[in-house]
């Protein structure tokens, strides 16, 4: 289906090795979510910086939004960062196409609910608990999960 | 797919159970109190504000964070006896008069009272006691409750010693239990809280705490379900949030009066949002109690005239039957200022005009006092200060409109005349009919008593709580006048009023006269300053007392007076300013002496 045209040399590479340029494609995937994502949340520390620097009382009285937006704002830049350095591994030799497949889409969303969670129940809370956005946290820590424990058994295989 | 269906699934059955449990209601006279501490980790921000309140440190152990009276060697002489104050690092002593006559060395347990009187409890055997002497915050000094209280010089040193586990326990913590053995006489008493928690009007939580560990609950909860295992206060009919307040706020009389086995005995069955009425009679006027005149405690008319009444005063406000007035229409367990915890938003006519806005429209043609004056303030008014409090005098809380002829009707101070202390209460019956177009009242007493100006008729011929609302009234910022100098004209009253045989108006009288010299800046002008030595002291011996008497009399005598004008003839001074001993000699003779017994 696809009309791109491969660049001379790839297509006997890929045809010798069909999942390696899968798992280029996953890594070139994690490479830009990556540095999207830290950039965004980077962006995110700047505001906080600024309300730090401006006394912005809406978050520095706040401690739970600010507990929370702290949280976002750590979870969200470590785990763009680990996105870049999953590109390392995302051809892990001992993991089949589709288990590469889930252990990286697993790593995207974690990293997009986790850090969202925070943002989102920090934002609007009530007087002892995050607001309701909260429940992303747990649904994109349990994807992270999934993702380290499909690894963690890869890392332990022989390679093929 | 198949462990998130699961745990999609598992979800929905929590939920359905949560909401099954949410809409059983629970007996929470049944249920265990947990402790404010417990309450922090869902709740921070009402902690924090409760926290700050004077509710919290009404009771507390005798730590050095609570303890904030002078413990270092200070000393209080009073009818002859020295009690000495002194620590031992963390421990705090009181040396004191025994009811054995003897000078006794008492550790204190408890500490109770944080805003304007600190008081120190014992123990005595199985007995928590209340000692006689106090530390006064606001005065930074130490007092004897005799002159806190209602009492003339001669009282007992020990008449307000008293036992903790039977009297003050019940509306100073949370849930009072005094266990007491009536076989053996003897004492237990435990409470769910020291001090006015969150448990005292949310009602026990230790069921709330243990269900909403629950997330999944506190988040139903959050998405409007009502929580039935917890009293929210705004959310009981009218009558139970009064209630609430009116459970300490408002004296009160086991009902059925034997019902009072049960309450020294098993405790105060009374649970934040049940029906007081079930468990207590609010004392009135008329109620009977042997060996008590509670009637002393209101005036006449039924109006309480002493704090811890505020339930009793809500409850005969014009109006209270058809309105939806409750204490929390005004005040703020959580927000403000702690003293009086006024709501910010309903300071000065805020609160009033949120029902009658008609009149917070044209406020002056209400009033018929200028619109940004003391006269247009609707409190002055409806909720004039009449009523006793520890060393203070109170805004009533019966919300009544003036009518000056209860001053002769009911021997009570009125709104007009707190204000107007130079005129009588016969001109502010006619004024009011004036202004308003009303018949004056057809029973204007012949006495002559009512020729002379009412704060200064009741100063002299009133009886003790009538003395000092006059004296309070004598120097209260809300004045007819905006003159400071002009208002020196009570002086002289003043400095006859510090002979009272009642300590309390002698208070009143000594520090109304600091006020109004102080607002005439009397040390700093041509007036002239004021004696500071010797100082006066209204719990001193009589000679000292006089001493100090005769500078302030000297120096009243020498000033120079010509910046002063005449207050009017209803005021009964000569033309030096001085008193007309043979009014105030008439007045003085008419004095009601009945004791107050102030039920504290």
């Amino acid at each position: 289906m696809s009309a791109r045209k491969e660049p001379r040399g790839e297509s006997s590479t890929k045809e010798q090795r069909p999942e390696g340029a899968a798992a280029e494609r996953l890594a070139l995937l994690h490479r830009r979510f990556g540095w999207t994502s830290l950039f965004a949340w980077m962006c995110l520390g700047l505001v906080l910086e600024l309300a730090h620097g401006f006394k912005l009382g809406g978050y520095l009285l706040d401690p739970l939004r600010r507990e929370f937006l702290t949280l976002a704002h750590f979870h969200g830049a470590l785990l763009s960062v680990l996105n870049l350095v999953y590109v390392r591994w995302a051809e892990a030799p001992s993991l089949g196409a589709t288990q590469r497949l889930h252990a990286s889409r697993a790593l995207v969303a974690g990293t997009v609910l986790m850090p969202l969670g925070f943002l989102l129940g920090g934002i609007q809370h009530y007087e002892g608990d995050p607001g309701l956005g909260i429940f992303l946290a747990p649904i994109g820590a349990l994807a992270l999960l999934y993702c380290v424990l499909i690894q963690l058994r890869a890392a332990w295989k022989p390679e093929r | 797919m198949i462990a998130a269906l699961a745990a999609l699934a598992a979800t929905v059955a929590i939920g359905a159970r949560i909401t099954g449990e949410l809409r059983t209601p629970v007996e929470l006279p049944q249920v265990a109190y947990a402790t404010s501490e417990q309450c922090v980790m869902c709740h921070p921000g009402r902690y924090e504000t409760w926290h700050r309140t004077f509710h919290r440190t009404m009771t507390q152990p005798a730590r050095a964070t609570a303890v904030v009276g002078d413990f270092e060697n200070a000393s209080l002489t009073y009818q002859g006896v020295t009690s000495r104050f002194t620590r031992d690092g963390e421990r705090f002593f009181v040396e004191t008069l025994s009811p054995a006559n003897t000078m006794e060395r008492y550790e204190i347990a408890m500490t109770v009272g944080s805003r304007r009187i600190q008081q120190y409890v014992t123990r005595v055997g199985d007995r928590h006691v209340r000692l006689p002497v106090a530390w006064n915050i606001e005065e930074r000094r130490w007092i004897h409750l005799n002159g806190g209280f209602l009492d003339p010089d001669a009282t007992a040193f020990n008449a307000h010693r008293t036992d903790w586990d039977s009297n003050c326990i019940f509306c100073h913590n949370v849930k009072a239990q005094p266990r007491l053995n009536r076989e053996t006489d003897t004492f237990d008493a435990r409470v769910a809280e020291l001090g006015i928690a969150c448990e005292a009007c949310h009602g026990p939580a230790d069921l709330h705490i243990r269900r909403n560990r629950d997330p999944l609950r506190r988040y139903l909860l959050y998405l409007g379900d009502r929580d039935p295992t917890i009293r929210s206060p705004r959310e009981l009919p009218r009558m139970q949030q009064i209630q609430i307040c009116g459970h300490c706020h408002g004296q009160r009389l086991p009902n059925p009066r034997e019902r009072i086995a049960e309450f020294m005995t098993v405790g105060d069955p009374y649970t934040a949002g049940d029906d007081l009425s079930r468990f207590t009679t609010p004392i009135d006027a008329h109620t009977e109690l042997a060996g008590t005149d509670l009637s002393q405690r209101f005036w006449s008319d039924g109006t309480p005239r002493l704090t811890a009444y505020e339930y009793q005063g809500l409850l005969t406000s014009e109006g209270h039957g058809s309105s939806d007035l409750t204490c929390m229409s005004c005040h703020d367990m959580h927000g403000g200022d702690p003293r009086g915890m006024i709501q910010p938003a309903m300071r000065g006519n805020a609160g009033c005009v949120q029902c009658h806005a008609e009149i917070g429209r044209n406020v002056s043609k209400h009033t018929g006092h200028e619109a940004a004056g003391s006269g247009s303030e609707c409190y002055a008014c409806h909720m004039p200060p009449t009523t006793y409090g520890l060393l203070t005098v109170h805004p009533s809380h019966r919300i009544t409109s003036p009518a000056p002829a209860r001053a002769w009707r009911n021997e009570m101070p009125e709104a007009c005349t707190l204000c107007h202390t130079d005129r009588t209460a016969i001109w502010a019956a006619r004024e009011t009919a004036r202004q308003f177009g009303t018949p004056p009242p057809d029973d204007e007493p012949s006495d002559r008593a009512f020729e002379t100006a009412e704060s200064i008729r009741s100063l002299f011929g009133g009886d003790v709580v009538q003395r000092a609302v006059a004296a309070n009234a004598l120097a209260q910022a809300r004045s007819y006048t905006s003159d400071p100098t002009q208002r020196l004209w009570a002086v002289p009253f003043l400095l006859l009023t510090m002979e009272d045989p009642y300590p309390a108006v002698r208070h009143f009288a000594h520090r109304g006269l600091l006020e109004l010299c102080a607002r005439a800046e009397v040390g700093e002008s041509a007036i002239g300053a004021a004696p500071k030595s010797p100082p006066f002291d209204y719990l001193a011996e009589p000679a000292a007392r006089t001493a100090a008497l005769q500078s302030w009399w000297s120096w009243w005598q020498g000033l120079d007076k010509r910046r002063l004008s005449h207050p009017g003839a209803a005021v009964p001074l000569d033309a030096e300013f001085m008193p007309r001993r043979d009014v105030i000699t008439s007045l003085i003779a008419r004095q009601s002496n009945h004791l107050v017994s102030i039920g504290e």
